[in-house]
């Protein structure tokens, strides 16, 4: 059990500064039970299809099927500055997402060949905010820090900050996207406030 | 590694990853990471005149390069030992 798993049980959460887990998943189920009939390990709501479908496999999240041609799933966590994070695998076209509020607007860093890219996706307009270069490791964590106008995408020690993003701002959907492909992974989902 | 702000044009219909609106200058040149300081709305976009202003961070080498490149040469708002 990590020090996060402890604080939402509740232990070293008093009188301790930090950030606080409001969602964790470590996708630990059956083979092919749909993300929204899994329960993840702590959060305010269940998993919702905006896009395709997502799958468990071998403890590890992936899409099932592809709508769109895409698969997008979020949890409504009730915050929208936070800071979310997921191990993935090093296939492109896939990322977390933020401040979702239906299939066709989002924040998503998407992991592109040589670098990770943050996209800011209006009505389904794909509009490349900011970005960085970043060797692919595997498996590595991906992360989107959201705090007022300011999203931030980061992985390992390379960052890349957005300062006006003021789209979506009070959106407190977060999650998963995979683009044209099911065959991408994710494992540890999970959702932090300062 | 050079730090500047230089004028670029959008590129890119938006449609998808395939073409996403993006700046030129990242097109042309392999920088170390860059950002939109700009922040115009998607709805003005692209602007006219097609110019917005990004951040970036590149190999000193390839700053020169750009200095040396018509296309964006009078557009390099200021640049800085990063």
């Amino acid at each position: 059990m990590d020090a996060n798993e402890l604080i939402l049980l509740g232990v070293g959460s008093c009188g301790a500064s930090g950030p606080v887990t409001i969602v964790l998943d470590h996708f630990t189920d059956a083979d092919g039970v749909l993300l929204t009939s899994h329960t993840p390990d702590a959060s305010p709501a269940s998993w919702q299809n905006f896009d395709g479908t997502y799958q468990i496999s071998s403890n590890q999240a992936t899409a099932a099927s592809l709508t769109h041609g895409q698969a997008i799933v979020g949890i409504n966590t009730g915050q929208a500055d936070c800071t979310i994070s997921a191990s993935q695998q090093h296939a492109n076209s896939q990322g977390v997402l933020a401040r979702l509020t239906d299939r066709l607007n989002y924040w998503w860093m998407n992991r592109a060949a040589s670098s990770f890219v943050l996209y800011e996706v209006n009505n389904n307009t794909f509009t490349q905010r900011a970005s960085a270069s970043h060797p692919k490791v595997t498996p590595e964590t991906y992360t989107l820090t959201c705090s007022g106008s300011t999203i931030t995408a980061s992985a390992g020690s390379d960052s890349c900050p957005y300062a006006s993003a003021s789209f979506n701002q009070s959106a407190t959907t977060h999650g998963l996207y995979s683009d044209g492909t099911t065959n991408r992974i994710y494992d540890d989902f999970q959702v932090t406030v300062p | 590694m050079k730090r500047a702000q230089i004028l670029t044009p959008w590129i890119g219909a938006g449609s998808g990853t395939s073409d996403p609106r993006r700046p030129a200058l990242a097109d042309d040149y392999s920088l170390k990471s860059w950002a939109d300081v700009t922040g115009q709305p998607v709805g003005s976009l692209p602007p006219s005149p097609n110019l917005y202003a990004i951040e970036v961070l590149c190999q000193d080498s390839v700053m020169t390069a750009i200095e040396a490149d018509a296309n964006y040469s009078d557009g390099i708002l200021w640049s800085e030992d990063a």
